[in-house]
């Protein structure tokens, strides 16, 4: 059977490079870091870019939770749904698509 | 350029560009086949890079500037609505205006820039209020050209090399920027220290409140934008674009004309060009504190855009010492005194300008964080309800047509701008505001003898209507206007205004002020077809009145 692929999009602060890059490592995730910069001089933000298996999916909703709450993930693109800013409750949606696509039923969308 | 990138980093890039950028851009790889002052120009972007460049051209959607980088390669996009919204600006350093005219326009243009970034926002009230009130009574009209066939017609020189290029290759500089040998140079050149004390001595031209000082020190301590490690970066990606312009300037002037660059003119553009990109920015910046899901004080507001003029102005200063010792470098012959003289002297010439500017810049901005507060700003809607029923409003109605289209190819919905395209629509009729908010109407209110207290009512085929409005709504004064010529000896009317929470709840609310026996049908503004009702009725009182 051929597994299930999702593209997912994040932006985060650019401070959290070192950590996201880790986290997707060790979870064996492939992704891909752009580093963006505003002509006004904003600080930079990274945008990481990955296809992932759902089975993966865990691992980046564990790395999305410990960081919700400290307002470095600015944007989160998975199941085709955007969240700015997500917070845990945002969170506990995309996991409960998550488990019902891991479960074979038929995902609820908002 | 693109050749040494691999395809699949190049559609990554693009992916990636689509992400950032949402709905209502046309996004596209910017080919060399064609030899243009773009692909000139990008020749010595290359040239400076240790990675591969790719470059992207965006049509349509927000004016945004920014570059995207991997470790494989470096991509920008140049950004057509942002080329179109500093050649507008751009008249504001150029026009043959000073004084309140120039304060004016100055106000009108940064609305409007604000507006577009309102939209891109998905706010769109705000786009809208303050894209009208950039254009409400207009008197001088600078046009919006989306025509981009239009500006590069104009003549190569310095002004049409940092218009086009600027900020697209400052985005470049960024992938040079980044490198550690560069890092370390800026290091150098510009420790912590002294930038912190370089924006703490700026921070004493802005005029803050005490308390505001205070709390723009600690903006500065803490904020990463402002952190000397991001201003380094820019500053580095500043002097890259400096650098790559000026030999772009030198080698396209004297291929197509044997000319050769002003070192004058090419510094007083430099500092033109800081200018209207801070304008943008600071634009950008307005509408994000304006929006309705800012958080931020008015306060706050003040104090960060205050710290941001001042990071700009020391990365303009950093930038122009480069370019003076370049230039003078370049054209020893001038000496190195007497060109710094003749470019101050030119720079002071602009200053009583960009001060002017200034002052209309913050028109704009006290209005937009003002905005929230107006929901609906009925007459300034209507004023320029009447402004486009005008046959000399051609070019405004154009170009608001082309916001309203802007707004819905970014996926835009909104009251008010329903609103705005139903003006654009039929500017001779009166519009109706929908309801948003807390409820409060205005009634005319009939008093007289024996303790008689009625709501005016109209008398329809359906019995007695009681008309109640929004506060604000022209239609009311022309009502009761019209009215009070018909009312008999010893009644008077009133403008009362009433507050319920919801419009159904109007009419109980208003029976509790009748006298007894008091029996009328409530049409109230925000149902459908109220205005159209009111229209026809004012049309009969009037005569009525006359009669």
């Amino acid at each position: 059977m051929t597994e299930k692929l999702e593209a997912v999009t994040l932006q985060l602060d650019a401070s959290l490079g070192p950590e996201v890059r880790l986290a997707f490592a060790d979870a064996g995730i492939e992704a891909r870091f752009l580093e963006r910069n505003n002509i006004g001089g904003d600080a930079a933000t990274l945008i990481v870019m990955a296809t992932l298996s759902v089975q993966a999916l865990p691992h980046l909703l564990k790395f999305l939770g410990d960081r919700a709450e400290r307002a470095g993930v600015r944007r989160a693109k998975i199941f085709e749904l955007e969240f700015e800013n997500p917070t845990e409750a945002d969170l506990e949606l995309i996991r409960q698509i998550a488990r019902e696509r891991m479960t074979g039923k038929a995902p609820e969308r908002p | 350029m693109n050749a040494a990138v691999s395809p699949a980093t190049v559609a990554l890039f693009e992916e990636a560009l689509r992400h950032q950028w949402g709905q209502g851009a046309s996004i596209s790889l910017y080919g060399s086949s064609n030899r243009t002052p773009m692909t000139f120009v990008l020749e010595r972007v290359a040239a400076r890079l240790d990675r591969p460049l790719v470059a992207f051209w965006a049509a349509g959607g927000a004016p945004d500037v920014f570059c995207l980088r991997d470790d494989e390669a470096v991509a920008a996009v140049f950004n057509q609505r942002h080329l179109e919204l500093s050649a507008q600006l751009l008249q504001l350093f150029t026009v043959p205006l000073e004084g309140e005219l120039l304060s004016e326009l100055a106000e009108r243009l940064c609305l409007r820039v604000t507006g577009e970034f309102a939209l891109r926002d998905g706010d769109s009230d705000l786009a809208v209020l303050c894209y009208v009130k950039g254009r409400v009574g207009e008197s001088i009209v600078v046009p919006d050209n989306r025509n981009v066939l239009d500006l590069e017609l104009g003549p190569i020189n310095e002004r049409y090399m940092f218009l086009w290029f600027f900020a697209f290759v400052h985005e470049f500089g960024h992938g040079r920027a980044a490198s550690a040998e560069n890092r370390r140079a800026m290091e150098d050149l510009l420790p912590d220290e002294a930038i912190s004390s370089a924006l703490r001595d700026g921070l004493d031209g802005e005029n803050l409140l005490p308390e505001h000082r205070e709390a723009a020190e600690q903006v500065l301590a803490t904020s990463q934008l402002f952190s000397p490690a991001n201003l380094r970066e820019e500053c580095s990606a500043d002097l890259f674009g400096c650098e790559v312009l000026l030999q772009s300037t030198m080698d396209i002037l004297r291929e197509l004309s044997a000319d050769v660059v002003d070192p004058v003119a090419f510094a007083v553009e430099h500092v033109i060009f800081l200018n209207i990109m801070m304008l943008i920015e600071r634009c950008r910046m307005i509408s994000e504190m304006a929006s309705p899901r800012s958080t931020a004080a008015a306060p706050d507001a003040v104090i960060r855009l205050a710290v941001h003029h001042v990071a700009i102005q020391f990365r303009g200063r950093v930038a122009q010492w480069y370019l003076q010792a370049a230039l003078a470098n370049l054209y020893p012959k001038l000496g190195e005194t007497r060109l710094a003289e003749a470019i101050s002297e030119a720079q002071s010439r602009l200053s009583h300008r960009a001060s002017m500017i200034q002052q209309g810049y913050r028109a704009a901005l006290r209005y937009a964080l003002g905005a929230k507060a107006k929901a609906g700003d009925h007459p300034l809607l209507d004023s320029f309800r009447t402004d486009m029923a005008a046959p000399i409003a051609s070019a405004t109605r154009n170009e608001t047509r082309a916001f309203c289209q802007t707004a819905r190819a970014m996926g835009v919905k909104g009251s008010l701008l329903d609103v705005l395209e139903g003006i654009l629509e039929r500017p001779d009729r009166p519009f109706s505001l929908p309801l948003s908010g807390a409820h409060r109407f205005i009634v005319a209110w009939v008093n007289g003898p024996d303790g008689f207290s009625e709501p005016y009512t109209l008398l329809t085929p359906h019995g007695p209507v009681a008309p109640a409005f929004l506060p604000q709504n022209p239609l009311f004064a022309d009502l009761c206007e019209a009215l009070r010529a018909s009312l008999y000896e010893g009644y008077e009317l009133k403008r009362v205004v009433f507050v319920v929470p919801r419009p159904e709840a109007l009419g109980e609310v208003m029976l509790e002020h009748c006298s007894a026996d008091a029996g009328f049908g409530l049409v109230w503004e925000g149902q459908p077809g109220f205005v159209d009702f009111l229209t026809d009725q004012l049309e009969v009182a009037k005569r009525d009145s006359q009669a």
